[in-house]
């Protein structure tokens, strides 16, 4: 019980704290009224029977958990017998036990479960049925509650339903234990008699037969068998008081040895504290009445204990039935059933020390009238009577008058009587008259009959607890208040994550503060780098004449500046009273008396400003106020701070999209899981695509690039994912007008923790490089073909025409003029303007042939020593362009030690790039081999350097080997046949020599020789 | 000297329109002025696009032509003024050797196809026939 209450407590306590306190109080206080009311029981059932004590059990349980009805059935363990009761609710149909008995046997068999819903036996319906079984074992007997109250039985149905249970088994236990031990001793007792006549009858025996010698000694031997193995103590001492007989189990309930001499007297075998009473009081009655019986405590030899012992005292007569020849007793050690009433006066002793004990609980009880009957000391601690003063008293006395006047105290009883209990919270006096709130449970108290016998109240003061709760509602408000707080918090760093602009969210920071400390004015300064000064960029409440003074002050004197340099708030109550201040007396003026600052910090600690508020009366914020003053100020550091790295990055965000603007280069990722495309706004641009629309996918983007080339590039794509490698390509793209572009890509792999994660690239538009290389490529042609036109022959044509002009408008001129001279009127004007224009023309004829001589005279003049390796990779160049146009493979054979050549440069380098053109030419139609040209240049046996130029063309048919270097014989379709004609002319020139031949594989040689410098000089 | 000034207005007025197109300036020049000399009128182009804008093509009644023409060269104009049904006699010039460009003239109905330096007479000659004809 004292367990199930130090639970109770506990919990009570954990509740109060907990929001739903008061119901989940309220319900546990019922059911610890309930315990205890179950507890007075108890007490009450002490010395009952076991019928009485399930009678008042059934009814309590009836009464406390609103039962329909409650049945029990139980046994009783002597005879066996079972008895079975069943009592209802008030207003319900009398129910008979054994048909009850009947309709639950089925639930009352072994493990079957503790409840369930059965058909009502008193109506109709069904009805749940909760099972308590009686004992450990259910030896006592069961107990079912019935009830159609939904959700029962409920945790808290069941527990009381086992502990009045428990406590019904323990008052069974003990009217049990009670009913043996009164049994016990009437069967000893019986015994003893017995035990008696049987030794008188002996004696008599023995005085009879005294003459029959065997047969009295076969007697002895019984007797002494009898004696001797008896399980109680059996003594014999001379009527002086010697012992002269004690049998085994004597000996050994006092403790002493077999064989072991015997004491001197019998009063050494009585504990001492009983030895008075032996000698005063024992054995005066048996001298008189010749036998005594009554409980005595022997002393056990060894360890000193006492011994309680049920004893019979007596003499033994002589055979004729007169003289006493000795003292004899018969006695039961009965320890264990001392030992079992101790424990029961124990745990009585308990329950009363408890509830006496209970401080915090007045616990008294009223007889049926409402006076005092009992106090515990829980009472007289919380009303201040003490018992003496309260006992017999009329309750009413703890009512306050207005109470009384309204006859609570009856009304209380009443109800009580009426309901079972009562109870109400309400203001009560204490003997010195003040007031305090009790919580106030009152439980009627009925006999077995169902008669009112009064009842027991459970007062509590829960004075301290109302205070506690509106405690805990002030802090309840004071939470929310934080909990708005830190809304406006969360509201803020979202809205941080959302905006860009500083400048609201600061003023939004700023009218938090202002709005939880109450301010009437505020500011947020930042702290500008440049200026190193403070400077306002949000406030509220100050008017142009504030701002202007606070432009003059100095950060090192202002009192907010002294929260930046100090690195710690500042906090004035009372400006008038600060000595620091009086110089912010114009401040003052606008109207505030305290202020604080409170600092600004980024993370790495240097000061970014100050958020400050004032007050037009003295105030100090309190410590919460202050700690979310400081929750914001930090978001407003994480605002400026982000809002600058924001710009940091904007900038350097900016220099990069210019970079990448002049330079006409995007930039790509490509998340190679995920498939998602990042580019840069330049990528946009390349392609010609909205920025606004988001980067395209991967296929989007391939789609974007021109037909022929998109297999390419995808396949650089699909060799670099494969490869994780670098790739890079140039490709043409199409974009939505219709323009190309020709960009170059790079893609470089990017590795996560060794995976590939993605590919960063760039594409850059090299559209106008492209068409430069183009012009550059063209322009390079341009020049071939006219270093090519320049060959002799065509350069005769071109002097013909160029000659033929002026010379033909010459003669025609001529014509003219003589004709203007003719017949009969000459016209002279005609004729002169004729003549002047034949002057001009002739002059112009002369001119182009002035040209022409000295071009001849430059072309002849110009011998010189050359490195031909140089020339020849000159001539090269001038025809790579072309190469690559027609897919011609080149490959150069020269030694390093190429000796110098002596002669035209330029004629030499026209002689190459004739040979290689045609060589070029010749592979045209060449589709089933590589085209390949082989330049190469060696000294041969004779000192000479051989040149040859071998193509994989077509060739020559052998016959005309010699032919190809005749004029104006041509394979070409719009050739003239005269290069390799002029060819020879200049290398035979030189002194050299040029030929063909067939090759053995597909192709033919073109080849020339060349003096050497050494080999010319001799 | 009058009455021989009356007359060779009216010769003039009343004579043939030869139309001269050539890039060289010195030909064209020496070209119109033999023309005129033989007693036509003459106009000089530089171009057959110059020409092809300046007039009416049928208003000639003799085209002497160059055969390399920046632009449309003077065989191209010649089918260009065929297809559009203006018969106008021409006589080609040219100062280079070009066999082939003389064949096509010739084929697709040139009076004459001259070499510079022409003579006197074999201008005034196909002259004579292209107006004649």
């Amino acid at each position: 019980v004292g367990v199930l209450i130090g639970v109770s407590l506990v919990s009570d306590s954990r509740l109060m704290r907990s929001e739903s306190a008061p119901k989940d109080f309220q319900h546990l206080q019922n059911c610890m009224n309930d315990l205890i009311s179950i507890q007075a029981f108890a007490a009450m059932w002490s010395g009952q029977k076991p019928g009485q004590i399930i009678a008042t059990l059934l009814d309590l349980l009836v009464r406390m958990l609103e039962l329909d009805f409650a049945y029990s059935r139980f046994g009783d363990s002597l005879d066996g017998s079972r008895t079975e009761l069943v009592r209802e609710a008030l207003g319900q149909r009398q129910l008979n036990a054994r048909e009850v008995g009947h309709g639950l046997e089925p639930w009352f068999s072994g493990d079957g479960p503790n409840s369930f819903v059965m058909a009502n036996p008193s109506g109709t319906g069904e009805i749940s049925v909760a099972i308590c079984r009686l004992g450990l074992l259910e030896e006592m007997g069961s107990v079912a509650a019935a009830c159609r109250r939904k959700g029962f039985p409920s945790a808290t149905d069941t527990l009381l339903l086992r502990v009045a249970g428990n406590q019904a088994a323990i008052a069974l236990q003990e009217a049990q234990r009670l009913r043996d031990q009164k049994r016990a001793a009437a069967e000893l007792e019986e015994h003893v008699e017995e035990r008696t006549r049987q030794l008188s009858a002996v004696n008599l025996e023995l005085r009879k037969e005294i003459s029959e010698r065997q047969h009295a000694e076969a007697e002895q031997r019984k007797f002494s068998s009898l004696v001797v193995n008896s399980n109680d103590f059996i003594g014999i001492a001379s009527l002086d008081g010697q012992p002269l007989f004690v049998n085994r189990a004597g000996q050994q309930i006092v403790g002493l040895g077999r064989g072991e001499q015997l004491p001197k007297t019998i009063l050494e075998y009585i504990a001492e504290e009983d030895r008075e009473r032996m000698e005063q009081e024992v054995m005066p009655i048996l001298e008189r009445d010749g036998h005594w019986a009554g409980e005595l405590r022997f002393r056990h030899f060894i360890t000193g204990e006492s011994i309680p012992m049920l004893m019979q005292l007596f003499f033994i007569k002589e055979q004729s039935g007169d003289g006493r020849i000795a003292m004899a007793t018969i006695s039961r050690d009965i320890s264990a059933r001392k030992h079992g009433e101790q424990v029961l006066r124990d745990s009585e002793e308990r329950f009363r020390l408890m509830v006496e004990g209970i401080k915090d609980y007045a616990i008294y009880l009223l007889d049926s009238e409402g006076r005092v009957t009992s106090w515990n000391a829980g009472a007289e601690r919380l009303k201040g009577y003490t018992e003496e003063e309260v006992l017999g008293r009329h309750y009413s006395k703890f009512y306050t008058p207005e109470e009384r006047a309204k006859s609570k105290p009856q009304r209380h009883l009443d109800l009580a009587a009426a309901a079972g209990r009562v109870e109400t919270q309400g203001w009560r006096l204490r003997k010195d008259g003040t007031r305090f709130w009790a919580d106030v449970l009152m439980t009627a108290l009925r006999n077995q009959q169902g008669k009112l016998v009064g009842f027991s109240k459970l007062t509590r003061d829960i004075t301290e607890r109302r205070k506690a709760e509106e405690e805990l509602r002030a802090v309840k408000d004071q939470l929310a208040a934080e909990l708005t707080a830190m809304t406006r918090l969360h509201e803020l760093s979202t809205r941080l994550l959302a905006s860009t602009e500083l400048q609201p969210l600061l003023e939004e920071v700023l009218d938090a503060i202002m709005a939880l400390l109450n301010a009437d004015l505020g500011n947020v300064q930042l702290y500008n780098q440049k200026t190193q000064a403070l400077e306002i960029v949000a406030q509220r409440g100050f008017g142009d004449e504030f701002l202007a003074h606070f432009n003059g002050v100095q950060e090192s004197t202002a009192s907010r500046g002294t929260a930046l340099l100090s690195g710690k708030r500042v906090i004035v109550e009372d400006v008038r009273t600060e000595p620091s201040f009086t110089h912010l007396e114009p401040i003052a003026a606008a109207g505030f008396l305290a202020l604080q600052s409170t600092p600004l910090f980024n993370r790495t600690g240097e000061p970014l400003g100050m958020i400050s508020t004032y007050f037009r009366k003295t105030y100090r914020p309190s410590e919460l106020e202050l700690r979310f003053t400081d929750l914001y100020a930090r978001q407003a550091a994480e605002m400026i701070e982000r809002k600058r790295s924001e710009e940091k990055l904007q900038r350097s965000e900016t220099y990069l999209a210019e970079g990448q603007r002049i330079s006409q280069t995007g930039s790509w990722v490509w998340n190679v899981s995920t498939g998602e495309l990042f580019w840069s706004d330049e990528q946009f641009r390349i392609f010609d695509l909205d920025p606004n629309w988001g980067p395209p996918s991967l296929s989007a983007a391939l789609q974007l690039i021109h037909p022929d080339d998109r297999p390419g590039v995808q396949q650089s794509l699909e060799k670099a994912l494969r490869e994780t490698s670098h790739s890079e390509w140039d490709c043409r793209i199409v974009t939505l007008k219709g323009d190309i572009k020709i960009v170059h890509t790079t893609a470089h792999p990017v590795f996560a923790s060794g995976i590939l994660a993605e590919y960063v690239g760039t594409t850059m538009d090299i559209s106008a490089r492209k068409q430069a290389e183009d012009a550059l490529n063209e322009a390079r042609e341009e020049l071939t073909r006219v270093s090519r036109a320049v060959t002799i022959g065509e350069l005769a044509a071109s002097i013909a025409h160029e000659v033929n002009q002026p010379l033909a408008a010459v003669v025609t001129n001529a014509s003219a003029g003589l004709r203007w001279l003719a017949g009969d009127t000459p016209n002279l004007d005609e004729a002169r303007q004729v003549l002047r224009r034949i002057i001009r023309d002739s002059n112009r004829a002369s001119d182009v042939i002035a040209k022409i001589r000295s071009l001849v005279q430059k072309a002849v003049t110009a011998k010189e020593e050359f490195d031909l390796k140089e020339a020849i990779a000159e001539t090269i160049t001038l025809a790579q362009a072309e190469m690559r146009r027609r897919d011609v493979a080149l490959c150069i054979e020269m030694p390093d030690d190429l000796p110098a050549v002596i002669g035209d440069r330029v004629q030499l380098q026209q002689v190459m790039l004739n040979l290689i053109m045609n060589g070029i030419d010749a592979m045209s139609e060449v589709s089933n081999r590589p085209r390949e040209l082989v330049v190469a240049a060696a000294q041969d046996l004779s000192d000479k350097i051989r040149v040859s130029v071998r193509d994989s063309g077509t060739g020559v048919q052998p016959q005309n080997l010699a032919r190809v270097f005749e004029a104006f014989y041509t394979t070409k379709p719009h050739g003239i046949g005269i290069g390799l004609s002029i060819s020879r002319s200049i290398i035979e020139a030189h002194g050299g020599r040029l030929w063909a031949v067939q090759n053995e594989s597909p192709g033919a040689t073109f080849q020339f020789t060349l003096p050497t410098h050494a080999s010319s000089s001799v | 000297m009058l009455l021989a000034r009356l007359r060779a207005f009216a010769q003039m007025v009343n004579s043939p329109l030869i139309f001269i197109i050539d890039d060289d300036q010195s030909v064209r020049e020496s070209v119109q002025s033999l023309v005129r000399s033989a007693g036509y009128r003459a106009e000089a182009f530089a171009s057959a696009e110059e020409f092809l804008h300046s007039c009416r093509p049928d208003t000639a009644d003799c085209l002497i032509l160059d055969v390399c023409l920046p632009g449309t060269s003077g065989l191209d104009l010649q089918r260009q003024l065929a297809s559009c049904d203006y018969r106008i006699p021409i006589i080609f010039i040219t100062a280079q050797d070009a066999d082939e460009a003389r064949v096509r003239a010739m084929n697709d109905g040139a009076v004459e196809f001259l070499f510079k330096p022409f003579s006197e007479v074999a201008l005034l000659t196909a002259l004579h026939s292209a107006l004649k004809g």
